[in-house]
């Protein structure tokens, strides 16, 4: 009761200010003239009455004060001067407020930028119900049989195993990604898909926006569950948000499927970096994953799934991944004695027995480009941490000079009856309105990075969710760093600025002649500047020496000139036949393309970091030691593909037409053709000082594979997956030969003879001609391609640049501040040197013999700090380099130059000042 | 006529409850009434008393509107709430049980300890 009656007074003292102030003075008013109409009445003559009456009652304005503290008001009123003051100051010396709004501003925004990319890329969770307690299943160990799609996949038999048998479930499901063509009210497009379980939805907890989800009803007929699910993003941007889509039917890989609902919003599946735009049941995997000999689904020796589920309560990761165990020993057990591993060897099958089933966190879904950028981000957030302090630390300096600037404003106020904290606390607020305003231009710059960043690195971004919209989060994240900040540069200077001692401070006499011993917090302050400086600037040395030794080390063949664009004609319903004929025929076309000088096609695409793998026997190699089989990193190519890179032949001949001709029937190998080409490391590798030519190998590592296949030529090497792996050893087979699968994607790569821009548009139009519902993905110059692969380390290299440089500028800015500071407190005594002769040179000496010993004691601070960190970083940071050791390759040396030059520049402003002065002037500064 | 008391510290807020609790009063007015039934023996600082007024107004204890006041000027009247009314009386029964142990401790006479 009293309490509510209390806010209630409270907030309608605060909000009816005025109206307070005019009904208290009328109140006091009423009180003194009544009092004198009392005494008039008594017989006082009017004029003294009233004066006796404003005497007896005091002094109004102080009523009013101790009315307005009765009131609650007083800390208001106080906190209102208090930022009005904070205001005035500011704007009294706009040249300060200026370089530390800027200073602040530069160190929040960069730890903004970064953070919103951390926020989005690492730290957002999937938009269902509790995603916390999601995991990933992940199989460990060497598996046994053919996997596609990159980590932590499982066979769909092995998921129902576990989704039966588990204790630490509460549900789970599966889900594989896919691309397909949409045909749909006679237009085509290429889209991304997701196949999923029918537990799918349910356990995730995703709701329908419009119809119904797929359900465990949808899970039973292999084929025949023509139904899909749309994302609300896709529904409301390809279908116009239309209610009456469900029911529709529409062509995906030329099946035709019924809508049968829409997700609920901001629901795209379960990789954030490829949302997806519909959701079909895995039953029917074939249409979108090609038909094979053994349905995907029953097959226990192809994996090409991921598995996640929700742990019960009372779960945590290690407890789910501990009971898995027992269970997954006997999957394993009853496998190795199935047909499947009826030729196995015995190392493969000792291997497999040891495989064990991991579980990751799953709470962000899964994503290649977030475990790509994980390490970069936070050494990124780590730097910008970094330059914060840095700028931290320079506030803090500034403010302590400008506060003993004012130590005589100071002194007076407190001997004259303000109390400590109160002064504390208006230096407080100054300093919080710095802060805030920092932040407030953080933020803005923060937003202007964040936009740069993305058209910079990550192009493709804005499809993949990242975008520069700035949320809660980030808000809170910048709040919280400005309140640290606040704080950290705020309290120290008003807390000493505002010690008890006023006589010497009103006094402010000898003190400027001896007074060497202050400042010397400021001192140190620069110095761990200078050192922290030198530490970013040697890792931006790492980053970049990495980066160029990328560039350098090449792709082993010409890149200038070529281009490389992908299309995939079994998404248009094409059969193997079909493909064939198109493949040909496209070859042909693109030929003639006026400017085009070769024309290859290869189903992997290199240097994009996708690869195929296959495990060979090679006639008369025993294998490796450990007992494990050959293995090579395949392309299957057409004729002109090596002439069209310019990878030369070392030996041998390249494919020709009659190369694809079908060997025979005794080749029912997938894949097998009669010819094949490998590489110089594969030469090396399993014919050490023999001649290859001539000799067999055979796909498949199992005792007793048959070698059919025979060496016809040796290549070059050139680099496979990317630059940063080594060569590996590579097989290449013709690309029409008897196993033929035109269900894979093909690359045709072009050699143009002038500027490559115009044979793209003409190719695109070649295909289009050819086929208008063939899609053209991926075009691309080789050479842009490569700088695209190279976009985190761009990034890293750059981004670390800039910040080192930053927090040199920091860092030289502050070092201008204290050496002015220090110049501007001992100009008498300069002035007494120079009265007593010494020579402009020696005073500039003096300064900078004190300016080189900050520089000097920061960098022999800096270097072992850097030596210590690269240790320790080491590990984690030695996976993003490339040729270059975090402990030994650095340019410490480099950055201690750069920082010396920086540092002395800035303190050679102030030394030269100082060394300028008239003596006279001096003298009779105070 | 007696010499004037000085208030004891702690006791104006009551006084002023039990004033205003008789019928609206201006400020003036609450100090005309203490005085009044005191009859002169009382001594209220002027200075004190709106601060006081000011407090009971926020703890709601007393709430005011602007009124006409004997000489027909404008002037603002303290009314007691129904919070006020009880606060008024847990403090008179205060007062009044410490008023007795005090005058019990002050009576006291050697035999009766």
């Amino acid at each position: 009761m009293t309490l509510w009656s209390r806010i209630r007074s409270w907030s309608r003292a605060t909000l009816r200010r005025s109206r307070l102030e005019n009904e208290m003075d009328e109140e006091l008013r009423f009180h003194v003239t009544a009092f004198a109409d009392d005494l008039a009445r008594k017989g006082v003559p009017r004029e003294e009455a009233v004066r006796r009456a404003r005497m007896e009652f005091g002094s109004l304005e102080r009523m009013k004060e101790e009315g307005r503290g009765a009131r609650g008001l007083k800390l208001f009123d106080e906190a209102r001067q208090d930022w009005r003051f904070g205001l005035r100051m500011l704007r009294k010396s706009p040249g300060f407020s200026t370089v530390a709004i800027l200073t602040l501003a530069l160190g929040i925004g960069a730890n903004t930028a970064i953070f919103s990319l951390v926020d989005q890329v690492l730290l957002r969770s999937l938009p269902v119900k509790a995603p916390r307690q999601l995991v990933l299943l992940d199989l460990q160990g060497r598996y046994y049989g053919s996997s596609s799609s990159g980590s932590s996949t499982l066979s769909y038999p092995m998921y129902r195993d576990f989704q039966d048998h588990n204790e630490a479930f509460s549900g789970m499901f599966c889900f594989r990604h896919f691309q397909a063509g949409l045909f749909v009210d006679g237009q085509a497009e290429r889209i991304h898909g997701e196949l999923v379980s029918g537990t799918y939805f349910d356990v995730l907890g995703v709701q329908p926006a419009l119809g119904r989800m797929i359900t465990a009803e949808d899970d039973r007929i292999p084929n025949g569950e023509p139904l899909a699910v749309l994302s609300y993003a896709f529904w409301k941007q390809r279908f116009g948000g239309n209610p009456d889509i469900v029911g529709k039917t529409v062509l995906l890989n030329n099946h035709s499927m019924t809508i049968i609902g829409v997700a609920q919003e901001a629901f795209a599946g379960m990789e954030f970096d490829r949302p997806v735009s519909l959701f079909v049941p895995v039953m029917m995997q074939e249409a979108f994953l090609g038909r094979r000999e053994v349905s995907a689904l029953a097959d226990r020796r192809t994996k090409w799934l991921r598995a996640m589920g929700r742990l019960k309560p009372g779960f945590g990761l290690p407890q789910a991944k501990a009971s898995l165990q027992p269970f997954m020993q006997s999957v394993l057990e009853t496998e190795v004695n199935e047909h499947g591993f009826s030729h196995a060897s015995p190392y493969d099958r000792e291997q497999y027995l040891k495989c064990r089933m991991n579980v990751l966190p799953g709470a962000a879904g899964f994503s290649y480009i977030r475990d790509d950028l994980r390490t970069p981000l936070w050494v990124l957030q780590t730097i910008t941490g970094f330059v914060l302090l840095i700028a931290c630390a320079n506030l803090a300096n500034f403010l302590l000079f400008r506060s003993s600037g004012r130590k005589k404003e100071i002194a007076i106020r407190l001997a004259i009856g303000a109390s400590r904290p109160r002064i504390v606390r208006q230096l407080f607020v100054e300093s919080s309105l710095l802060c805030l305003l920092g932040s407030l231009a953080g933020l803005g710059l923060a937003y202007c990075a964040d936009q740069a960043l993305l058209a910079l690195y990550f192009p493709e971004a804005v499809s993949l969710g990242v975008s520069t919209a700035l949320d809660w989060r980030v808000l809170f994240f910048t709040l919280t760093a400005t309140c640290l900040a606040g704080l950290a540069f705020g309290l120290a200077p008003a807390l000493q600025s505002t010690k008890p001692d006023l006589v010497p401070a009103l006094k402010d006499g000898a003190a400027s002649v001896l007074g060497r011993s202050r400042g010397q917090g400021g001192r140190l302050l620069v110095a761990v500047q200078v050192a922290v400086s030198l530490v970013l600037l040697a890792g931006a040395g790492i980053f970049l020496r990495s980066l160029t030794n990328l560039r350098n080390v090449g792709a082993g063949f010409p890149v200038q000139r070529l281009i490389g664009f992908d299309l995939n004609p079994w998404l248009s319903g094409y059969d193997n036949e079909q493909s064939k004929e198109f493949y040909q025929r496209l070859t042909d076309e693109l030929r003639a393309i006026p400017g085009v000088q070769s024309v290859g096609l290869a189903t992997v695409r290199i240097l994009e970091g996708e690869g195929w793998g296959a495990a060979l026997t090679v006639e008369g190699h025993a294998g490796s030691p450990a007992g494990g089989h050959a293995e090579a990193s395949m392309n299957k190519i057409s004729p002109d593909y090596f002439a069209t890179l310019g990878i030369p032949l070392v030996s041998g001949r390249d494919f020709n037409a009659s190369d694809s001709q079908p060997f025979g029937p005794s080749v029912d190998l997938d894949g097998a053709s009669p010819v094949a080409i490998i590489n110089e490391s594969f030469a090396r590798h399993y014919f050490p000082g023999r001649d290859p030519l001539g000799r067999h190998i055979g796909f498949g590592g199992d005792p007793g594979t048959k070698t059919t296949m025979q060496i016809i030529g040796v290549v070059k090497d050139v680099k496979y997956r990317g630059l940063r792996q080594d060569v590996p050893d590579q097989v290449f087979l013709p690309y029409l030969a008897a196993g033929f699968n035109g269900q894979g994607e093909m690359t045709a790569y072009l050699r143009t003879a002038g500027d490559p821009a115009s044979v793209t548009r003409a190719a695109r139009k070649k295909v289009r001609e050819l086929d208008s519902q063939i899609a053209v993905t991926d075009m691309s110059t080789i050479e842009d391609q490569i700088s695209e692969s190279l976009s985190t380390e761009r990034m890293l290299a750059s981004l670390s640049s800039v910040f080192g440089f930053l927090a040199t500028l920091l860092a030289a800015v502050g070092l201008y501040g204290v050496m002015s500071y220090a110049v501007a407190r001992r100009t008498r005594e300069i002035g007494v040197r120079m009265v007593l002769g010494a020579s402009q040179r020696s005073v500039l000496g003096m300064v900078l013999r004190e300016v080189m010993l900050l520089v000097g004691l920061g960098v022999l601070a800096g270097i072992p700090t850097a030596l210590v960190l690269a240790r320790f970083g080491s590990r984690w940071v030695s996976p993003l380099l490339f040729g270059v050791t975090p402990t030994r390759g650095s340019n410490t040396e480099l950055a201690a130059l750069i920082l010396a030059a920086v540092a002395l520049l800035a303190g050679f402003l102030p030394a030269s000042r100082a060394s300028r002065m008239d003596p006279m002037v001096a003298l009779r500064h105070e | 006529m007696d010499k004037q008391l000085e208030l004891l510290q702690g006791t104006l807020d009551m006084l002023i409850l039990k004033a205003v609790s008789l019928g609206p009063l201006h400020g003036y007015g609450v100090l005309l009434r203490i005085q009044q039934i005191s009859k002169e023996r009382l001594e209220i600082q002027q200075g004190s008393l709106y601060p006081a007024l000011y407090r009971l107004e926020h703890q709601g204890w007393i709430t005011s509107e602007w009124g006409e006041s004997e000489n027909k000027r404008k002037a603002k009247y303290y009314r007691l709430t129904a919070a006020g009314k009880r606060r008024l009386h847990v403090e008179t029964e205060n007062w009044n049980r410490m008023a007795d142990v005090i005058a019990g401790i002050l009576g006291a006479k050697p035999e009766e300890v």
